[in-house]
This record gives structure tokens, C-alpha cells and sequence, in this order.
């Protein structure tokens, strides 16, 4: 308990220091607002010419299509906000050396590595998410209860810790191929996959599937707790998956950080 | 002569950074794969059939990786932002040909892995994949394909130079990228959007980037067709040029040594 309140405040202390900086560099403030906005209205608007030939996907109806895109800005923008920045960072300071610093602190080198940055500006992104989410919502007359609410909130925490654990896994790697800054490219592009319903890979080759089924329940069984659609299946896999890889990426990172060599790596 | 020392040299560094291409490579390959699927379980696929839209995407792949260049963050970071366009200025060389060449390094080494593996697939799945066989359009499809390449890295420079009056071009960059995704045709075939956005769609540049090199080298252009999508890209180049050059000049003079 004592461990989980230090880290709370030390937390504290970040949030204080990035609210700081963005203050500090206002173009590069308007800059994120303007990227943000964009982004956002382009996964919707996508969703809305992509659908603009056809009624229905794989049995997706055009408005559920279109709350998965919603909550797909949802649930990214929280996990940009927490940890993008971080996970950009990532091969620079492993990269130039700048981890030595941070390995001597008396502080999780993990919890320094994947929280040091938060992105305020992704705050943007999640504004726009919910009120879409709501209008379409709203329009398809569905009822929103508060159960309805508490179990959207547990599968979203559920979709960070496994995009986290994933982003985390994949970006370990760079302790040995450090100049790879773009598997972060990789991984923006590869979380992608899961703004499209799950149903979309079931044709795909088994090993492909295998791959992607992890990101495919990212954003699918959310939406289908907001469209009252959850199967009973539904509810195990993002419990799995979340402990499992989260387990397995911070073994991952441990084992990693023995081969570390600073700069001269 | 110094210009294909440049390229050459640049090919070396493709080469040397392996892991670097390899992951650019497979990173071109997931959005337009998943929308292969996508459209699998599409109801209506405007007149189109599934191997026609497999065919496009892949087509897409293909000439992404051969015609997107990325050279403009390194123009308005590397260069322009932290000074490295210094070292430039005091060459005997052009800027513009400088990156020109070392872009297209890239550029050649990704489309002819990007070709290959196009090549194998088509010996595999020939079902899956609608190109032209006529020598006249495959020819003409090739001058496209080139003045595509051309027009992207032309107008990619002008985005990267934006960085000589914008301390951070982020933003700018962000919302490029989106504009492309969804005007190149990466998103879908444009005969897909609305009639009403076909409607102005086709008089902005960014078709010609990868839309209409890919539907030529499909074959679903006439030959008329086809000389027009010369002309207006010949338009676009000559634009975008001359805005360049008007641009660099004024960005040099706003140029400071050390960076922005």
C-alpha cells in the first residue's frame, strides 16, 4: 500500500510536469489539437465512405460500424494520452544511452520507461469519441444503463492493459535492434486492424488470425457491450488476453534489460 | 554524373539499414490487407468484384511503397530545425536534386521488392489479379507511374520546406496524411466515394499520386483517358515546382544556421 502511494504521488509529479510543458511550447499545443481533430474526424469519416456502397458488413449494421469507430477514438485517445509518447521514446533513450539515468533511480525502470510522458492533448480526441458515441447512440434509440456504463468501463480498462502489454512486448526489442524507432510506426499502424469488426479476420489463415485476435477484441467487445450484443463468451478472452500478456511483457522487458550495453550498444 | 554518385551511395545506406526497410516494408502492408477483408463481407461492392478489389489493393501496396516518399520530415526536422541544411548550402550541389536522389534510392530498392513479391503472387493467385495487357497502356501506365513518382516527391519537398515559417510542422504533416488516405486512394477506389466528392476529387492532385497509376496499370483507363491523366499530372509538376522554387527562395532568406 505504502509502494502504491508513492507511486501515486510520484505520478502526480509527472502529470504536473507535462501540464508544465505544454503550456510551455504553445505551437506545438495548437499543432497536436489540429493533428488530434483531424485524426479523429478521419477514422469516422472513413467509417462513413466506406460504408457509403453497402447496408451491412459481416452482419455490422452502418450506425454499429460507426460506434465502433467511435469507441475505437475512445479507447485510443486514452491509451495516447497515457502512454504513445512514451512508447515514441522508447529507441532514443535506449538508443543514446539516456536509460542510465533513469536505471539508477529508486524507481521501477518499467513504470519511468511507459509513464514519464503523458499527452494532454489526446483529450481532444476522446471529447470527440464520446460525444459521437452518444449521438449515434441517441439516434439508434439504444438504452444506456448503468450497468450498461460499468461494464464499457471495465472492458476499456481491459483493451489498454492489452494494448499497453503489446506496445510494450513489441517495443522491448529495441534494447537490441535500437536504431528500430519505427516499430512504433509498426504498431500505430498495426493497432489499426482493430477499428474493423472481429468477425472481418475470421477468413483470414489461422497464424494470421492467431496474430491479430488479441487486437481484434481491443475495440470489438467494447462496442458490443454499448450495442447490448455480448455474448458470454465475449467476457473471458479480454480477461485473458490482459493478464496473460501484460504477465508476459513485463517478464519480456526484465529479461530484455540484462542485455542492455548504454550507448555503446 | 555526381548525382548517380549520390544515388548510389544512398542505396548503400538502404542496405545497411535492413531491419529499418524491412519494418517500413510490413507496415505498408496491414491497412490495405485488412480492407481486402473488409470488403469481403461488403454487401454491394459497386459493380466491383472481390478479386478486382484484392487486385486494387494490392496494386496499392505495390506502388506505395515504389511512389509515397517520406523525405519531408527529414527536410523540416533534420534540415531545417536542427541545421543540418547548412552542411548543404555550402555544396556545389542543388538541395532539391540532392534529396531527390536520395529519396529515390529508397524508393527503387522498396517498389522492386514491393514488384517481386507482386510477381509471386501473381504466379500463385492469377485469379486474384487484374492488370493490362496491352503493350500501348502498359506503356503509357509506365510514364504515369514516373510522373507520379515525381509529382509525390515534389510536393512532399514543398510540404517539408513548410518547416522554414512553422516551428513545428506536425499538424501539417497529420493532416496530409490523412488527406492522402483518403484522396490517393489507400481508403478505398475513388469510384467508391459519392458521386458528389468524385465530383471535385479528381481536380486535386492527390489521385494522381497512387489512384490513377493503379486503376492504368489495371487497365480500366482508355487511351484517352490515359493521356489525360499525363496532362494534368505534367500541370501539377510544373505548379508544384514553381511553387518550390518561390518557396525555397523566400524559406533560405528565413533560414538561420544553427536551426529554426
Amino acid at each position: 500500500m505504502k509502494t502504491l502511494i508513492r507511486y501515486l504521488k510520484v505520478y502526480r509529479t509527472i502529470l504536473r510536469l507535462n501540464l508544465v510543458q505544454l503550456f510551455t511550447y504553445r505551437v506545438n499545443l495548437i499543432n497536436s489539437i489540429i493533428g488530434h481533430t483531424v485524426w479523429a474526424a478521419f477514422i469516422i469519416i472513413s467509417m462513413l465512405l466506406l460504408t457509403s456502397r453497402t447496408s451491412s458488413v459481416f452482419g455490422w449494421t452502418r450506425n454499429e460500424l460507426l460506434i465502433l469507430a467511435g469507441t475505437y477514438n475512445i479507447i485510443l485517445s486514452i491509451f495516447y494520452f497515457l502512454f504513445s509518447r512514451n512508447f515514441n521514446e522508447f529507441s532514443n533513450t535506449i538508443h543514446y544511452g539516456k536509460l542510465d539515468a533513469l536505471i539508477t533511480k529508486p524507481i521501477d525502470i518499467q513504470f519511468l520507461m511507459t509513464c514519464m510522458y503523458v499527452s494532454y492533448t489526446h483529450v481532444i480526441r476522446f471529447i470527440l469519441g464520446v460525444g459521437f458515441v452518444i449521438f449515434i447512440l441517441n439516434q439508434m434509440h439504444m438504452v444506456f444503463t448503468i450497468v450498461t456504463f460499468l461494464w464499457f468501463i471495465l472492458f476499456l480498462v481491459l483493451s489498454i492493459v492489452i494494448l499497453y502489454s503489446i506496445w510494450l512486448l513489441v517495443m522491448t526489442i529495441t534494447i537490441w535492434h535500437t536504431k528500430l524507432s519505427n516499430l512504433a510506426d509498426l504498431l500505430y499502424e498495426g493497432h489499426s486492424v482493430s477499428k474493423y469488426p472481429q468477425e472481418i479476420f475470421k477468413g483470414a489463415s489461422w497464424p494470421v488470425y492467431f496474430i491479430l485476435f488479441p487486437l481484434t477484441l481491443i475495440v470489438t467487445i467494447p462496442t458490443k457491450v454499448l450495442l447490448q450484443k455480448m455474448l458470454l463468451g465475449d467476457i473471458f478472452w479480454p480477461i485473458i488476453f490482459a493478464i496473460g500478456l501484460f504477465g508476459i511483457s513485463r517478464r519480456f522487458w526484465k529479461f530484455a534489460l540484462r542485455y542492455y550495453t548504454s550507448a555503446s550498444g | 554524373m555526381r548525382y548517380v554518385r549520390i544515388f548510389l551511395l544512398h542505396t548503400q545506406e538502404v542496405f545497411e539499414e535492413r531491419s529499418r526497410l524491412t519494418v517500413w516494408f510490413l507496415l505498408s502492408w496491414i491497412t490495405p490487407l485488412v480492407l481486402i477483408l473488409f470488403w469481403r463481407g461488403a454487401k454491394n461492392l459497386g459493380g466491383w468484384t472481390i478479386q478486382e478489389i484484392a487486385s486494387y489493393y494490392l496494386l496499392v501496396i505495390t506502388m506505395g511503397v515504389f511512389l509515397m516518399s517520406h523525405h519531408e520530415e527529414i527536410i523540416a526536422i533534420r534540415d531545417i530545425q536542427e541545421g543540418g541544411l547548412t552542411a548543404y548550402l555550402l555544396k556545389p550541389f542543388s538541395y532539391f536534386w540532392i534529396r531527390f536522389f536520395s529519396e529515390i534510392s529508397y524508393r527503387f530498392v522498396q517498389g522492386a521488392i514491393g514488384f517481386l513479391i507482386f510477381f509471386l503472387l501473381i504466379q500463385f493467385f492469377p485469379s486474384y489479379f487484374v492488370f493490362t495487357r496491352s503493350p500501348l497502356i502498359l506503356i503509357l501506365s509506365i510514364v504515369i507511374i514516373l510522373l507520379s513518382l515525381f509529382l509525390v516527391f515534389v510536393f512532399k519537398s514543398i510540404m517539408g520546406i513548410l518547416a522554414f515559417w512553422l516551428t513545428d510542422a506536425r499538424g501539417a504533416f497529420e493532416a496530409m496524411g490523412v488527406i492522402l488516405m483518403m484522396f490517393a486512394g489507400y481508403l478505398m477506389p475513388l469510384a467508391f466515394f459519392p458521386m458528389w466528392i468524385q465530383s471535385f476529387v479528381y481536380y486535386l492532385p492527390f489521385p494522381y499520386m497512387i489512384y490513377f497509376p493503379v486503376i492504368a496499370f489495371e487497365g480500366k483507363l482508355t487511351d484517352v483517358q490515359l493521356f489525360k491523366v499525363i496532362g494534368v499530372e505534367i500541370v501539377w509538376i510544373v505548379t508544384f515546382c514553381i511553387l518550390f522554387k518561390k518557396m525555397w527562395h523566400r524559406g533560405v532568406k528565413k533560414y538561420t544556421g544553427i536551426g529554426q
